[in-house]
């Protein structure tokens, strides 16, 4: 008999194991369950992360501990700030929309509406001192390089660039709203341009077989094309180039340079022998007789016969077929002449050596210093102005161009003979930076040296050299206020 | 002896002097409590700015904040010496003083004398011609754009046309045009209240004068000269004094109208420095701008106090 | 203007017509004068009447009017403050609002203030008067457009900026009004003052029982004009009360005419034809206010700007 006798060692291990076993039949199973769970969490802690706990639940009459993975995402926390919209109220409603889609799909996001006109310096600049200013507003251009150089507004280059939104805006109007080191203090939203508006009637009378492409072609053109009758009521022109509103400017102005273009690189004068011989050009066109009286631009009345396009007004309602009057003319006034259709076409160069300045008119949003959520509200412009659907209020009821491409924002309009001329237009202007003294020059000093070249009071040349005379002190003036 | 009770003396004199100062602020205390609001609103909201803009005229502020300037004197240094903007502002504004105060006042003179011989109908006149003074800047100045337009269907054009066979003229387009044509603007507006004002100093001569005048066989053109204009002396002295200082402040009407003009040529001083201020952003500029107008204004009304040879007329 | 004044060279030879050839003479060329003067205002009533589509280009004058369509002023009063809720008045209405209220307080305000200021310049004598007196001149001469920005700030520091308060309590004094008043004051009888003290009045009594009412004269006077200046009063709200529900009249109309004129990315299209006419219904519709009350009270007007005159 070899039998072993059970030792006490065996005996206590096999005991321990039934133990075990026994004990291991009574607990509750442990269940691993992966249960996501939301917590609004401190703004440090942004990152989604997953947390393991352990709970008590009651289960089919029986207490288990389970395991659960908890996966902990973070809301965002609430951002508000504030927005300028013109008292307009259509404008309204379309920046209603915006938000609120704006919202619904950022529900920690709240955006105050301000209900202002477009404010005016006289309006900004109290608001930008005292700190009230809305957390954006819109303004032009000309603005945001007076404020930004003061350092008050905020630089958008950087925010655009990480976004990566810069190749949905037109890369002239970019680089058109761009200063001189690379900063964006105005955040593109809508612009405008110049075209070339002809009267078919009268080129196919006059034997032209299309609206002129560049000098020479349009001075043939005049030359066909009768003389206009002295009576403005009875006169007929074949020709329009858009004007623009105010004291100082005039349409033949801004055909010669704009705001900040290249015959002022922040230091010097640089006027080429361009600028003289596109004066030259322009005093042809009135001894010829091929241009009209000036008119008086600042109450602007749309004359029917003279195609001078209000600035900002790109669609003359009634008169060029489009979806604007279902294809079909509707005087906007009692006229006692037939009304033509106006093809229009992108507006030719004066000179070769002249850059294609004809991006009239920069708008767009400005971001004060007193925002405390820059970022944020840079997402939500970009958003406003890309969007497919509500990017499109820059047509209507803006009667603008888009800033953005047109396979970013589709519009109807823009894919009419009108419209594509403007933005053809657009893609092909030169872009310029802009200096806040040019303002002053543009406006008060060099209309009149102009004007009296155009009239033939002055020789081009003399014209220029008064105006390099008076604007030296201005511009001293400003590089030392800088 | 003598030395030092006079010293004594002069010491209670002072003494006593102070006293009864004291004492007669106290008494005058209820006087003081009812100027009180009129000099305290003036204290926080003129002088309090003013002395801001006076000090920011020494210095860089561009509304953001204040830089010192190499030199304090620069910004009147510039504005005198450097700045061809505020000379041309300095020589329209006086052209449209000289209008309006020739020929304005010389107008509303004329129709004073009319109204005057009026029997009867006196006010009604009055109430017309004062029409253009209630109205504001804004109305006035869209109603004479729009009339001086500058194309041929313009209403202004339009009669000279018809009248006269006239080319249009482009009125608030021509440099030299437009001063003067501010001018006319300004004048149809104050024409009522300056033939009021007119009339009043009219009046206050005492008919027995022309009486005298006239039997001594005076021409009519002889009493005007030797009466009523030297009469009219007081009245004469106020409307050239503020009709001179209203005039060279003049910001409203070439603000709302021309905005300056067609590159500068109605800008006036006060509206060179709104535009230095809040379109260039300079205001320590501008403010020395608007002080040197300031003080061209003390010493013009000084200049025109002595010439009539009187003083300060408001006593 | 040439033609007026040599006309007007002749009439002065004759200044002194009494016959009924002279007076004939004098009211045609008055009437000259006046027409000149309400020609602007008539033409402007008679284009806010005109038409829809009625060409303001035309090439002729039409002096009379061709329609009486009020088609612009209905638009004027049916347009509503940006952003209001739908059946809430009218932009104008709330700006017509807004402006009495300002007017009560200001015009009420200001001329008591002044009164009391006045009464001291004119019957009281005290240390430092004419000290006092020269510094209110000095605030004629100084330009007060270098103010704004200043005031802008202290106003937004104190939080009072977008209130009314902004600017009521810069207008509850005047220069001009203390000057107006004092000149007509200086006229009452130091007697009858005197006699009210031995009365057992006080000073109070005496300049609110007493000096005020026979005052009256020259306080209405400058009522007249502080309602007529706060009235056309453009700037201040447009710097310093500039939101939607707290326009004056004439914010409300330069933001409604603003938009028919350029503004940059404005929308304003007009399908029906009414553009100038509301434009000038507008200007008619904020002098007409004016108009009426001057019309009103035209012989305080006069015989108070005959006040300041003379004494000068």
């Amino acid at each position: 008999m070899s039998e072993r006798k059970l030792s006490r060692r065996d005996f206590l291990r096999l005991a321990g194991v039934a133990a075990g076993a026994a004990l291991a039949a009574c607990q509750p199973q442990v269940v691993t369950q992966i249960v996501k769970e939301t917590q609004i969490v401190k703004e440090t802690e942004v990152v989604e992360k997953t947390v393991k706990e352990t709970v008590v639940v009651e289960k089919e009459g029986a207490t288990q501990i389970v395991e659960v993975e908890k996966v902990i995402t973070p809301t965002p926390r609430p951002v508000s700030f504030s927005m300028q919209v013109d008292a307009n109220e259509k404008v309204i409603a379309a920046h209603q929309a915006a938000i609120a889609s704006y919202q619904e799909m950022n529900p920690n996001v709240t955006i105050e509406v301000i209900t202002e006109p477009m404010p005016g310096m006289d309006q900004i600049i109290p608001w930008l001192a005292a700190g009230t200013a809305p957390d954006c507003f819109r303004g032009a251009l000309n603005q945001g390089a007076i404020f930004g150089t003061k350092n008050v507004i905020f630089d958008m280059a950087d925010y655009a660039k990480s976004m990566g939104v810069v190749d949905k805006f037109y890369e002239s109007v970019w680089k058109g709203y761009e200063f001189k080191d690379g900063q964006h203090w105005v955040l593109p939203s809508d612009t405008n341009t110049f075209a070339l508006w002809s009267n078919p009637v009268m080129l196919e009378k006059a034997g032209i077989a299309a609206p002129p492409t560049n000098w020479t072609e349009f001075l043939d053109a005049c030359a066909k094309l009768a003389k206009p009758d002295p009576d403005p009521e009875k006169a007929e022109y074949a020709f329009g180039i858009p004007t623009t509103i105010g004291w100082t400017s005039f349409f033949m102005y801004w055909w010669i340079f704009r705001e900040g273009s290249e015959w002022y690189d922040g230091k010097n004068f640089i006027f080429q022998e361009a600028l003289a011989k596109a004066i030259t050009k322009l005093r042809l066109l009135i001894t010829e007789g091929y241009l009209p009286h000036m008119d008086n631009w600042q109450d602007f009345w749309y004359k029917g016969r003279l195609a001078m396009e209000e600035y900002g007004q790109w669609v003359i309602p009634g008169d060029v077929p489009g979806p604007w009057n279902d294809n079909k003319p509707q005087g906007k006034w009692e006229a006692p002449y037939e009304r033509p259709y106006f093809t229009v076409t992108p507006l030719f160069k004066l000179e070769d050596d002249i850059p294609n300045y004809s991006i009239l008119a920069g708008f767009g949003y400005m971001m004060p210093k007193s925002n405390d959520e820059p970022e944020e509200t840079f997402k939500f412009l970009i958003y406003q102005i890309t969007d497919p659907e509500h990017g499109k209020m820059w047509v209507l009821p803006y009667n603008q161009l888009p800033a953005v491409k047109k396979e970013v924002v589709t519009h109807e309009y823009l894919d009419t003979p009108i419209y594509q001329a403007f933005t053809t237009q657009i893609q092909t202007a030169k872009p310029f930076s802009v200096y806040p003294e040019i303002t002053q020059l543009v406006d008060q000093v060099w209309p009149g040296l102009i004007l009296d070249a155009l009239a033939g009071k002055k020789t081009p040349e003399q014209a220029i050299a008064e105006m390099v005379e008076i604007g030296t002190p201005i511009i001293q003036e400003a590089q030392s206020n800088r | 002896m003598s030395v030092i009770r006079g010293t004594q003396s002069n010491k209670k004199r002072v003494e006593i002097r102070k006293k009864t100062l004291w004492r007669s602020i106290w008494k005058e205390r209820f006087t003081y409590l009812i100027i009180a609001p009129a000099f305290l609103s003036y204290l926080i909201f003129f002088f309090y700015p003013i002395g801001f803009a006076f000090v920011t005229s020494f210095t860089r502020f561009d509304a953001f904040q204040i830089q010192a300037l190499p030199n304090i004197f620069d910004n009147y240094h510039r504005a005198i010496v450097r700045d061809p903007l505020a000379k041309t502002s300095l020589l329209n504004v006086f052209k449209y003083v000289v209008i309006t105060l020739g020929v304005g006042q010389s107008c509303a003179l004329i129709l004073a004398l009319a109204l005057n011989s009026l029997k009867r109908g006196t006010a009604f006149y009055r109430t017309v011609y004062y029409f253009p003074m209630i109205t504001s800047v804004v109305t006035i100045a869209t109603i004479f754009r729009w009339l001086f337009g500058s194309d041929p269907s313009a209403p202004i054009n339009t009669i000279l046309r018809l009248l006269f066979d006239m080319e249009p003229i482009r009125w608030l387009w021509e440099s030299k045009l437009v001063i003067p044509i501010i001018a006319v603007i300004a004048i149809w507006c104050g024409l009522g209240f300056n033939t009021i004002i007119w009339m009043a100093g009219l009046k206050a001569i005492p008919p027995e004068y022309y009486e005298v005048a006239r039997i001594d066989g005076a021409s009519n053109w002889r009493q005007f000269w030797s009466i009523t204009l030297p009469l009219l002396k007081p009245v004469m002295l106020f409307q050239v004094v503020m009709g001179f200082i209203g005039g060279m402040k003049e910001f409203g009407l070439p603000f709302v109208l021309t905005q300056g003009g067609p590159a500068g040529a109605s800008t006036t001083p006060v509206l060179l420095v709104y535009q230095y201020g809040f379109q260039n952003l300079q205001m320590g500029y501008a403010s020395a701008l608007a002080f040197l107008l300031a003080f061209l204004l003390i010493i013009a009304s000084l200049v025109q106090f002595r010439i009539y040879g009187k003083s300060e007329a408001y006593d | 203007m040439t033609i007026l004044s040599q006309t007007k060279t002749e009439l002065f030879k004759s200044w002194r017509f009494q016959q009924g050839f002279g007076q004939i003479l004098l009211y045609v060329i008055l009437s000259f004068v006046g027409f000149f003067i309400l020609f602007p205002f008539y033409y402007m009533v008679v284009s806010s009447l005109r038409e829809p589509f009625y060409n303001f280009d035309r090439l002729t004058l039409d002096l009379l009017p061709s329609a009486f369509n009020l088609a612009g002023y209905i638009k004027i009063f049916s347009t509503q403050v940006p952003g209001a809720e739908a059946k809430s008045i009218s932009a104008l209405l709330h700006g017509f609002v807004n402006t009495l209220f300002l007017e009560a307080t200001i015009v009420i305000g200001s001329t008591f203030l002044n009164a009391l200021a006045a009464y001291a310049f004119a019957k009281r004598e005290f240390p430092g008067k004419q000290f006092l007196f020269s510094v209110l001149l000095v605030t004629i001469i100084l330009p007060g457009e270098v103010t704004l920005l200043p005031k802008y700030v202290m106003f937004h520091k104190v939080g009072l900026l977008g209130t009314f308060w902004a600017l009521i309590l810069p207008s509850l004094t005047g220069v001009f009004g203390i000057f107006l008043i004092r000149q007509f004051m200086s006229t009452i009888p130091d007697a009858l003052l005197e006699a009210a003290r031995l009365d057992g009045a006080s000073e109070f009594q005496v300049v609110t029982r007493l000096v005020m009412p026979l005052a009256i004269p020259a306080m209405a006077t400058y009522a007249l004009f502080t309602f007529l200046g706060v009235w056309n009063d453009l700037m201040g709200p447009l710097i310093f009360v500039n939101k939607p529900g707290k326009w004056t009249l004439q914010l409300a109309l330069y933001y409604f005419t603003a938009s028919y004129t350029f503004q940059y990315g404005s929308a304003y299209q007009d399908s029906e034809g009414i553009r100038m006419q509301t434009l000038f219904a507008g200007l008619i519709i904020s002098a007409l206010p004016t108009i009426l009350i001057f019309v009103i009270f035209q012989r305080q007007l006069v015989s108070g700007i005959t006040l300041t005159g003379l004494k000068g």
